[in-house]
């Protein structure tokens, strides 16, 4: 599978029609993420952050103090690489706080999909927008060409000058998903090196 | 390179902005800062001298002066010039015997100084000492240093000379503070606002064996006087209520108006989060705040004050003259959309808080010294001091009632009296038919009189009636608009879910891998308009029901109402208990009955929304001549200092669960028009959830 799909949503289950959709729509999305309790599906989120994943989070659970903003916080926590789609069936102004749009606006990678009057294309629009950042973000290079190249997968990619600890690519792609320190570091430098690289050839 | 391997932290010159003319917000508040370490350094006189500080005049000053107990040369050295020490932070209480509790807090009040003038003199001396010592601080000149292209000066590198002053009496002590070079004149206004604040420092409720008086004294506007509130400022209350703590049993008292005794009650519950406290509250209706503006126009009536251990603790030297831009810091008039009928406002009363730092630990002053910070203790003592105004609330109810019957009886009596004049007339004509030409002009004007009484009275009952009938509508219109939104939820998730359902079969059918899909879809589409069916039966039972009276037949009708909810229960895991004992039928009026449980149902759906067992239990028996319909449930409860409120408009207790505080309002509306009374009593499931008890008198 390509990537994988997680809902966090009280109302819903693998059978609806929503869900089903996306299975039809998207061959190669592992979709069977479903997750009525906003705790489990948190927990499996976090769990799981090393790989490509879209969250769509509902609004509102009933019965539970959480509402989705607190699983987008506890999830930008660890990382902002993730995509989340929140989710709500009633109108924006009212059943979701103005200040709680604001925070959601300025969060990166996130999207807002209304359930009561948008329908399946704008589900697609938003997994297809995903899908093509996703195309040019380097973790989702990184993965593409390990796929092609599972042989580079335990090769060394770089090492700490600090601790003298080495890295092979898979476990960089992992530090990439996690935002780490090492993660972070590591992208920058690549991306100078690139600009090093393309300068000196134009020389 | 220094070979320790360590470095120190140095204050740049502009430190003093920092924590002087920038920390303070304003003037008042800067000199206010300055009469409190008065009363922390045990003054007992304290004089604030104001002059030439008007508009156009020349050398300004600021003097203020107190007889505490001063500072010794190393005092200043030690304590007094170095940032950050306060010994009031090590010793919260002034030396004995006076015991003050601290006001200033911080240790950087000294520095409140620079915000009033660019240059000052401290003249302080101990009790004891043969001089008094001067130490002066020009600070225009550590700006001059501040803009300077000089190198990096550093604060503590400033240097203040200091000299001494024989002193003609040894025993005497205390401090003066001389400000000159004052930066902007000072307006009358502004030094009225000084003197209301400072008047507010002590509690007039604080016994204090050594009393804080501070004169101000302002010759060019006429101010010669002595900043105290007293209790004869509340003389002029309509009436006062004070609620206390019972230190022995550790109870909390809270009130209530009791409707039936006309009085204001106590009732003793347990001690709350945050503490016991001591209120008192002055109410002033229309009348007495007229009077009270005459004898006090610079004062406004502007709600609560809270004293920590006798000492304002907030809102605190607050610059607004605008009542209206005063910080609400308890939230009283927050809430005033709330209640459009009988609010109390912060503008009709004004009250004292008491708290102290022992029993009240929770309750943390601010940095700001404005309000508290905002923890679950300081929420729930708002709340606390919300439901104890709601008591005057009823009792506002209660006057403008008996005002009204006052009214009416009013004119029954003129309509008597006129009865009566005219039978005396007739009497006297009777007797004396002579007199009749004379008196005839008299009998007629009298009759004219007495039509018109008639007229004023049939009117008064009509304007009575269609009040009641305009708040009917009003409550009609607000349940109507809860319902709305309850169907319109409703409708659109059922709606929601159909179209899904038809958007899968619109875009793959037919495909033969999807048949079992395609059918579990086709029988959930099935249901969901069964669903929808029974929705728009209740919107039509609901538009067509009869408000006229019709033989209701108990069972059935709350089996309906109850069978409503099959979808509410089993989503939210709500178990039902019922009681309806069979043939009783009432000539009565359904929609009432229906009204009333719903909105009891509502509420306690709303109530278990936490709570692990879910039951809702609902009963009615006959006793004697009265129905009783208890209403029980398992939810989070009511405190019991609020059973007498929740029936309250806007009164609500699950607010994050939408309780809008409608519910029980119709509940006791519709309960009223029915003659009978409605309260919350003991939960029949003991020590948790609520039981609303309502009785109905019918005949049989």
């Amino acid at each position: 599978m390509d990537f994988k799909i997680v809902f966090i949503d009280d109302n819903l289950s693998e059978d609806e029609p929503f869900v089903q959709n996306i299975r039809k729509h998207y061959k190669d999305a592992d979709y069977k993420h479903v997750f009525q309790n906003p705790d489990k599906g948190l927990e499996y989120v976090l769990d799981n952050l090393n790989h490509k994943m879209i969250v769509f989070i509902d609004w509102n659970f009933s019965g539970h103090r959480k509402k989705g903003i607190d699983l987008l916080k506890e999830i930008r926590k660890k990382t902002s690489l993730l995509y989340i789609v929140m989710m709500s069936a009633n109108q924006l102004g009212t059943d979701i706080p103005l200040d709680s749009i604001i925070e959601m606006m300025n969060e990166e990678n996130f999207f807002y999909l209304d359930r009561s009057n948008n329908d399946f294309n704008s589900v697609t629009a938003i997994i297809d927008k995903i899908r093509s950042n996703w195309s040019t973000k380097f973790d989702c290079v990184l993965e593409q060409w390990l796929i092609r190249h599972p042989e580079d997968n335990n090769k060394e990619a770089f090492s700490e000058a600090s601790t003298g600890k080495t890295y092979t690519w898979a476990d960089i792609l992992s530090e990439l998903r996690l935002q780490s320190a090492i993660g972070k570091s590591f992208e920058q430098k690549l991306n100078e090196y690139y600009i090093y690289q393309l300068q000196r050839s134009k020389k | 390179m220094d070979s320790n391997q360590t470095l120190r932290w140095r204050f740049d010159i502009s430190t003093f902005r920092l924590i002087g003319r920038d920390l303070i917000t304003d003037r008042v508040t800067a000199l206010f800062e300055l009469v409190k370490n008065c009363y922390d350094a045990n003054a007992q006189n304290v004089t604030v001298a104001l002059e030439n500080i008007g508009a156009g005049k020349r050398d300004p000053v600021i003097r203020i002066e107190d007889d505490g107990y001063g500072m010794s040369f190393e005092d200043i050295r030690d304590k007094w010039m170095v940032i950050g020490t306060s010994s009031k932070r090590s010793h919260p209480y002034s030396p004995e015997p006076y015991n003050r509790k601290c006001v200033g807090e911080k240790g950087i009040g000294r520095f409140a100084v620079d915000k009033l003038g660019d240059y000052v003199s401290i003249i302080t001396k101990k009790s004891g000492e043969e001089r008094w010592l001067k130490v002066d601080i020009d600070w225009a000149a550590y700006y001059r240093e501040m803009n300077g292209e000089t190198e990096l000066r550093l604060f503590t590198d400033m240097e203040n000379s200091y000299s001494y002053i024989d002193a003609p009496n040894k025993d005497e002590s205390g401090t003066r503070l001389v400000i000159s070079v004052i930066r902007d004149p000072w307006t009358k206004k502004e030094i009225e606002h000084l003197m209301r604040e400072i008047s507010k420092i002590v509690s007039p409720f604080a016994n204090l064996t050594y009393p804080f008086k501070v004169k101000v004294l302002a010759p060019e506007f006429g101010i010669n006087q002595d900043a105290v509130r007293t209790l004869d400022d509340f003389d002029l209350a309509t009436v006062s209520l004070s609620i206390g703590v019972d230190e022995k049993s550790n109870l909390q008292q809270s009130i209530y108006y009791d409707k039936e005794k006309k009085a204001f009650e106590h009732r003793l519950i347990p001690l709350k989060s945050f503490g016991g406290v001591k209120m008192n509250i002055y109410f002033f209706d229309d009348a007495a705040r007229r009077n009270y503006r005459k004898a006090f126009p610079n004062d406004s009536i502007d709600g609560f004050k809270v004293y920590r251990d006798g000492i304002i603790a907030t809102p605190f030297a607050e610059t607004n003259e605008n009542p209206d831009l005063k910080r609400d810091v308890l939230g009283i008039d927050k809430r005033l959309w709330r209640d459009m009928f009988s609010r109390i406002s912060t503008r009709e009363f004004l009250g004292t808080i008491e708290i102290t730092s022992a029993g009240n630990p929770k309750i943390i002053d601010a940095t700001n010294r404005q309000d508290f910070v905002d923890n679950e203790e300081y929420k729930e003592l708002k709340k606390f001091i919300i439901t104890q105004l709601n008591a005057l609330q009823d009792y506002k109810v209660e006057m403008r009632l008996s005002k009204r019957n006052n009214a009416e009886e009013g004119l029954k009596t003129a309509s008597d009296d006129i009865n009566s004049l005219m039978s005396a007339f007739n009497d006297i004509v009777a007797q004396k038919p002579e007199l009749k030409p004379t008196v005839e002009p008299l009998l007629k004007q009298v009759r004219k009189t007495g039509k018109s009484v008639k007229t004023a009275i049939s009117e008064q009952k009509k304007a009575l009636e269609d009040f009641t009938r305009k708040e009917n509508i009003y409550m009609s219109i607000m349940s109507l608009q809860q319902f709305a939104i309850t169907i319109t939820h409703a409708v659109r998730t059922t709606l929601n879910q159909i179209r899904d359902r038809i958007e899968f079969f619109y875009r793959y059918y037919p495909d033969p891998d999807e048949e079992t899909l395609f059918q579990l879809y086709a029988k959930q589409m099935y249901e969901r308009f069964k669903v929808l069916n029974r929705v728009i039966n209740y919107m039509l039972s609901y538009s067509q029901s009869n408000i006229n009276p019709e033989e209701v037949d108990l069972k059935k009708t709350f089996e309906e109402i109850v069978s409503d909810y099959d979808d509410v229960f089993s989503r939210e895991g709500i178990s039902l208990q019922t009681d309806f004992p069979d043939k009783l039928v009432l000539n009565t009026n359904r929609q009432f009955f229906r009204d009333i449980l719903q909105n009891l149902i509502d509420n306690s759906v709303k109530a278990m929304a936490d709570s692990e067992q879910k039951i809702v239990r609902c009963s009615y028996e006959v006793k004697n001549d009265m129905l009783e319909i208890l209403v029980s449930d398992t939810g989070k409860g009511i405190p019991q200092e609020d059973w007498e409120q929740v029936f309250a408009l806007y009164y609500t207790t699950t607010e994050k669960q939408g309780g809008a505080g409608v519910g029980l309002y119709i509940v006791k509306t519709r309960v009223e028009s029915l003659r009978g009374t409605v309260s919350v009593v003991e939960s029949e499931f003991g020590e948790i959830g609520t039981t609303i008890k309502i009785t109905i008198p019918f005949k049989k």
